[in-house]
Order: structure tokens, then sequence, then C-alpha cells
């Protein structure tokens, strides 16, 4: 193989988001007729990466050379003319047309469309792939596996030399899996050069022929996937330098105050654990395991299949979050602030009070004066930096500050048990110190924080406790002197028949 | 430097309002002109406000609906199905009273099932209150028996409400209609600004997701807001009714476009979240006073039509690059770049 020209070649690709260095002097070859795993936890790169490939980002330094023809930065156009192609997670397909439809669009076969021609074509493909799709049906009538199988074949009728699949796996079941290797095989065998991202490190065994790590926009290494084992490759994906700070904490752990036995729902099974109060309960977990889906279901924002959910040991039947708020003192912070977590058109303090509007309102008036009470307290305690907290609209706001506007309006209820869903996601170093000192302070007041991150170092630093989540499933859960990021990312990238139920 | 900056911002907001000033202004010159009347006199302005008023009470049905995210097409049949059903109670009971009940209730009925449908199957607002408005449509002629059918006659406190002249200063009227068109707009300002229910309007219009994660209903919040928008409709079909003193089966159709245009115009956004009942007052104002001026110059019904969609489309594109230019000063950061 290493006689062969790579067909891609990255080198020394640098690219610079505000405030994060994403990669730093990544080189990888990639050659034709391998299959090429691209592993790395939660923010390591691999999007960024594969952006850079696909012409989606410009890099900020470094080459691209594709087929001997060498690039500073790649636009989507250039990297359709030379075959790259990408499958990403959400298909982009048009659901009101036949499979062939999709498969042949924006390819010209001659003047006027020819159904004919183009439902021969994609015969020949599923033929030749050895499935059994009818290329005449709508595909929003095709299963997620059919759907991935017509995103592959539009890739190859395009003469796909380098073929991207993101995470192709994860919306699949055990048996589309298989026919989604052996496809993946066969256009190897052809020639195509394969960059396949999974988490699931078992699928890298079994499909890839090398693998290169990144971690935290920095390559690593790339190995021989015959000749390296799991524990090499976790870790070599972890080992990150522990850098940050965390401010002390000085809580007293108190009793279970919020426990789950089996609960079911969103999509997630059985998960039971419990949480005390003064302490920080983290969650881990890869994107998609289920983190956020369940907690949504404690929340009372999605419905219970089964499970229970106990509050200070008492059984509590949440079917609301107005329930969740204002009878079991629970709040959730959301991970997509600007999605769920607040009103941006809105100002800081008609925000902050939003929550607990029936409680300061009389007969229906709202008592302004209370409000701006509320507000000054709460924009006081989480240091909010606005001119004016009545006048000031929130999207006017930084990120860190626009979180701590969803924290005061979270923390207004005067909940005991605070969910954090990524906490400090696309927030300034400076901004997410004071976010950990409001989680250390909501402890040191007795209250119980569950926080969900794929931020490792935050994950370390913050817990108490660490629950992880395998897929849509309880895969373990750590004590403090266990916790260490090997095992944190061993028991997270197991698939689920690895665990068991 | 400074004063500058905010005397743009001054103008910015205040744009309508200037546009408004503008209007009065062109057309207090050219009316005297051309007609040899004047345009702005106390006298003719309430007459204005007064054949107008009722506009501004769908206006705070429509502001409602509006900022809370959905828009109606159905208003104008609604005032007209509730109109004929009010004539035909009126001409069987006779009792004012009972009247207006009955036609207030319709209405807020009418309205209100928008709302539920709206709720239940959650698609946006267009295509269910497009189906209202064919149903009523044929509800109306059905009502009256099958053509179209003009009652008169009508109690005396419809004209009461709607179309009785206070005197004013000098030889200028008052209309009732405009009094309680005030005190529909006073109503409405106070639920959305002072009540909880107000915060949930402004609320559901600019992130519905963010209110169902709060533990508020959004379905029974988009049905309320139907229904309150259906007792404006109400009446501003009583206040219709006074200043005309007659019921017939087109009154009150095609309100519903002058409104929401009106609305939008004084910068109520389309898809909800930002706007004030002022905005609206102003809109409409506009809508109003060009609509009059025009006539008075006696200038065809079809260019008073291209003025009036050159008017919005000019509001429509200011909005849009407002918005464009704070989205992209939102996005400008602070510094120089490096040498």
């Amino acid at each position: 193989m290493e006689t062969k020209q790579p067909v891609l070649s990255l080198k020394d690709i640098r690219k610079v988001f505000p405030g994060v260095v994403a990669l730093d002097n990544v080189s990888i070859d990639f050659y034709p007729g391998e299959v090429h795993a691209l592993i790395g936890e939660n923010g390591a790169g691999k999007s960024t990466f594969i952006k850079t490939i696909t012409g989606a980002h410009a890099p900020d330094g470094g080459t691209i050379t594709v087929e001997g023809d060498c690039y500073t930065a790649m636009t989507p156009l250039i990297a359709r003319q030379h075959g790259i192609e990408c499958i990403y997670q959400e298909f982009n397909l048009i659901d009101a047309l036949s499979a062939a439809e999709n498969i042949c669009y924006g390819q010209k076969l001659g003047k006027l469309v020819n159904q004919k021609k183009m439902n021969k074509i994609a015969q020949e493909l599923f033929d030749d792939f050895g499935v059994d799709i009818n290329p005449e049906t709508p595909v929003r009538e095709l299963t997620p596996g059919h759907m991935q199988i017509v995103e592959i074949a539009k890739a190859v009728s395009k003469d796909a030399k380098i073929l991207i699949l993101d995470e192709p796996t994860a919306p699949l079941s055990i048996a589309e899996v298989e026919i989604l290797f052996k496809i993946v095989r066969r256009l190897r065998d052809k020639g195509v050069a394969i960059i396949f991202i999974s988490h699931r490190l078992d699928e890298v065994f079994e499909l890839t022929d090398r693998v290169s790590i990144l971690r935290d926009g920095i390559y690593i290494t790339t190995l021989n996937t015959k000749e390296t084992n799991r524990a090499e490759l976790i870790k070599n994906m972890v080992g990150r330098e522990m850098s940050a700070t965390f401010p002390p904490r000085n809580a007293q752990i108190g009793d279970v105050c919020l426990e789950l036995k089996n609960l079911t729902g969103n999509g997630v099974k059985n998960i039971s654990l419990k949480a005390r109060s003064g302490e920080v309960l983290g969650i881990s977990g890869l994107v998609g395991a289920g983190r956020t889906e369940i907690m949504k279901v404690v929340y009372g924002a999605e419905k219970k299949q089964w499970g229970e959910v106990y509050i200070n040991g008492k059984l509590a039947n949440i079917t609301s979050p107005h329930d969740a708020m204002h009878k079991y003192g629970i709040c959730l912070i959301p991970e997509d602030r600007k999605r769920e977590g607040c009103f941006l058109s809105e100002t800081i303090s008609w925000n902050t009070v939003y929550n607990v509007l029936p409680k300061i309102s009389h007969l229906g008036v709202v008592d302004q004066k209370e409000e701006g009470r509320i507000a000054d307290f709460y924009g006081k305690s989480m240091r909010i930096k606005a001119p004016d907290l009545k006048r000031t609209k929130v999207f006017t706001l930084s990120g860190g500050n626009q979180q701590k506007v969803v924290v005061a309006k979270a923390m207004a209820v005067e909940a005991d048990i605070v969910i954090f869903d990524e906490p400090t996601r696309g927030i300034d170093v400076g901004a997410k110190y004071e976010i950990y000192e409001l989680i250390n302070d909501m402890c040191e007041h007795g209250k119980c924080v569950i926080m969900i991150t794929s931020d490792m170092e935050e994950l370390l630093g913050m817990s108490d406790r660490i629950i992880v989540f395998g897929e849509k499933c309880l895969a373990g859960e750590l004590e403090k002197n266990q916790f260490s990021q090997e095992k944190i990312l061993d028991l997270a990238s197991s698939s689920q028949n690895d665990i068991g139920a | 430097m400074k004063k500058k900056k905010t005397f743009g911002l001054l103008l910015k907001d205040n744009m309508m309002v200037l546009l408004l000033i503008v209007l009065l202004a062109v057309f207090g010159v050219l009316c005297p002109i051309f007609t040899g009347r004047s345009f702005i006199s106390l006298a003719n302005l309430m007459n204005v406000l007064g054949q107008n008023a009722y506009l501004f009470i769908i206006g705070v049905g429509i502001t409602f609906i509006m900022l809370g995210g959905a828009m109606d097409l159905s208003t104008g049949f609604i005032l007209s199905t509730v109109g004929i059903v009010m004539a035909l109670v009126d001409g069987k009971v006779g009792n004012f009273l009972i009247t207006f009940i009955v036609g207030i209730g319709l209405a807020i009925i009418l309205s209100g099932f928008n709302g539920v449908m709206y709720s239940w199957l959650r698609v946006f607002p267009f295509i269910i209150t497009l189906g209202m408005q064919y149903c009523l449509n044929g509800a109306s002629y059905l009502l009256s028996g099958g053509m179209t059918r003009t009652f008169q006659g009508l109690s005396p406190w419809f004209k009461t409400l709607g179309g009785y002249n206070i005197k004013f200063i000098g030889n200028s009227y008052l209309k009732s209609g405009v009094v309680v068109a005030i005190v529909m707009v006073a109503i409405g300002s106070f639920i959305l600004n002072k009540t909880y229910f107000g915060r949930n309007v402004y609320a559901l219009g600019s992130n519905p997701d963010a209110v169902a994660l709060s533990g508020v209903s959004v379905a029974k919040m988009r049905i309320a807001i139907f229904a309150i928008a259906g007792f404006f409709f109400g009446v501003a079909q009583v206040v219709n009714i006074g200043k005309i003193g007659a019921v017939n089966n087109s009154m009150g159709i095609g309100a519903e476009f002058t409104v929401m245009a009106g609305a939008m115009l004084g910068g109520i956004k389309m898809g909800g979240g930002g706007g004030k009942m002022s905005n609206m007052v102003i809109g409409v104002l506009i809508i109003a006073v060009l609509n009059s001026g025009m006539n008075f110059l006696n200038i065809n019904q079809y260019w008073q039509y291209v003025a009036l969609g050159i008017v919005l489309l000019f509001a429509v594109s200011f909005d849009v690059m407002q918005t464009r230019t704070a989205e992209n000063a939102a996005k400008k950061v602070m510094g120089s770049a490096p040498k």
C-alpha cells in the first residue's frame, strides 16, 4: 500500500475559530483502496477536518493535495470535481422524489427528464451493491438503512474517488450495518478511498485498514488497524492534559434526593441512578447516547414509558415541566440555549422572571417592582454584564452572558434539583469559570446538580460521581477514586450488544 | 458625533411616525391645490378616525394573533357572519344586550375554533384560517337566505356604540366608535404589557419550544389568543354596524388584509416575537390616511391599491434591512486586523 500515491493528502492544516484552535497542523494521507478510520472524542476536530476536505471550511494554513493538484483551500465545487463525496448523519435526500431520481439528481442525462435511464442507472447500482431496493420507491418510504444506501449510490454514480462517511452506522440496525459494510468493502476493492468516522471502536476494527486519531485538534498518530488494539486507541484518544483549573467546593453531600428506577422513555431504556443533595453528578456519554433525552423525561417534557422517579424518597408523578418545576423543584437548563433556553428578543429581566410569573402576578397582572427586584438579585449574583437589565435584550449579549440569563431564569424557580445540559458549551474561558462557581454555589446551598457534559475536563474536574451512558442505556458508574479518561471512553464507546441489557 | 447617533436611532425607531407625518403633509399641501378643501382640518381628521375606528379594534385582535406567531385569514368573514347573526337575533329578540352577547360569543367561538384546530393539527394557521374563511363565506349567505341581504332598522344601541357623533372642538365631531376603539386599544395594551398572559403571548411568538419547556401549555395559549382576538373582532363589527347603520353580507370582508398590512407596516413582526400595540395603531393610521387622502383627491380606486401595495413593500424592505443591519452589527468583532 505504501508504494501507492495518496489520492488525498492534507498537510499542516490549521483552523482557528474565535477562542479555539480547532485543528492544529494536522497532516494525514489517504490512499486509494483503503478504509481509513478517523476517531477522536467529541470536539476533537473530526467534523472540522471533514469540512476542510469538502470545502465547507477554508483552513487558515496548510495545503490540501487531491490527485496531484495542490490547494490552500477547497471549495465545494473543486471537491466535487475531484470526486470527493461526503455522507453526513442527516441524510441529504429529497423525500418526495424516488430513489432513482435522488441518485441522478443534479446530473444531466439529456435535455429532458429521462425516467427510464435514471431507473436503469439506479437498478445497476443496487444490483452491484447486492441490495433489493425498487428505484421507483419515493425516498420517504425507505428505511434509514436504505436511505443511506441511496446516498452512497448517489455518491458512487457521481464517480466518487474519495467517500467520507460521517458516523454512518448510528441510525442503522445491526443487519443494516452488515449490508453497509459489504458495500463499503466492495467500493474499497474498486479503489475508492473511504474515510470512516465512528464512535464505535469495534466497527473500526471490523472494517478499516488504518486508523488516525485526533485529540483537541491535534493529530496524534495513524496506526495500522491490524497492529493495534482497543486499549491503545483509547489511550491515544484521551491522554489529554488537564490544564483547566476548577474553583474549590465546600459542599456537604447529603441524602439521595433524586432516584430513577428503570426509567424508560424518549428512546432510552431502563435508566436507574441516584443523585444526592450537595453533589455534582456528572453524566457522560457520546452525543446521542440518550443523556439529554432521559433528562427530558425526568423533567416531564417527554413521555415516560415505564419506570419510576423518586424525589426525596417519595414516588413522583411528573407529567409536565410545570409539575417538575413548581411541584417537585426540578429545573432544567437546556443545552441549546437559543432554541430552548431563552427568549432572545426580550430583555434580561423579562427572561429572568418568566418561569415565576404566576408567583409575582396579582390577578394576572405582573408586579413589575417584584420583577425588578428578582432580576436585580440574580443579575448581581450571576454577575450578568449588561448596561440595563430592564432594557437590554438578550440577543445583544455574549454567549457567556446569555448562558447566565438562562441559568438565572432557571434559578429563579428556586429548585433543589438542577439539571444542567452542557453548561459551558460555546462560552469563553472566563465565563466558564464563573459558571463553575455558580454550580459550586448551588451545591454549597444543598442543591443537587446533574451535569450533562461532553467536555472531559469539565466532567472530571467538577463531578463528584460520574454516570456513563452507552447507546440509549446505562453503561456504568464511576466513583471519584475511579475517575479516568480511559475508563469513561471505554464505557461510552462500547456498543449496545457489548453492554447487554 | 454621539448626538448624531442618537438622532439616527430616534429616526430609525420612529420611521413609521415620520412616514405618517410626511403623508399628512403631502395631502395637506395637495388637497387644497386640487380640490380647494383642506385635508388637515380637525373636522376631516376626526372623520378619518371615525370611518376607520373598527379597523383599530380588529387590529387589537390581529396584533394578539401576530405577536403569538400566527396569522388569520378568516377575520373578515368572522365579522360578516357575526354581523348577519346579530341582525337576525336583533330582529327576532329585539333586546340589544342579548344580541350583543350572542354576537360577541359567536365571534369568540369562531375565532377560538381556529385556535383549537391550530393547536390540534399544529400546522401553520394559514391553511386553517383559509378553510374557516370558505366555511364562513358560505355560512353568512346561507344565514341570510341564500342571497345578499341588507338589514336595516337595527337597535339604536348600535349607533350609540359606533356611529354617534359627539360634539368636539369647533365644527368637528368625535364618533362614539373612536371612543370604543381607544378603550379597546387600551385594554389590549394593558393585557400585553402588564399581565402574565401578555408575557406569554410574546414568549410564544418568540420561542414556542422554550415556552413548552417552561411548563406553559402551548396549545391552551394558542386557543386563548384566538379566542381573545375573537372578542375584539366581535366588538369591531358592532362598531362597524353602528357607523354604517345597517348590516349586509360583505361588511368586514377584506378588513383582515388592511389590518395585517397596517400591523406589519407599523412594525409588528410576521411570525411573532416583536412589536407593540402602538405599532399597529401607527400602521393602520398610515393606511387610513393614505386611503382617505387619495379619496379626497378623487384618485381612482385601482391607483389606490397600487399605492397601498408600494407602501407595504417599502415597509417590508425597510424592516428586512433593519434586521439585517442589526444581525451584521452583532457579528462584527471588536478591534482591528493583526498586522
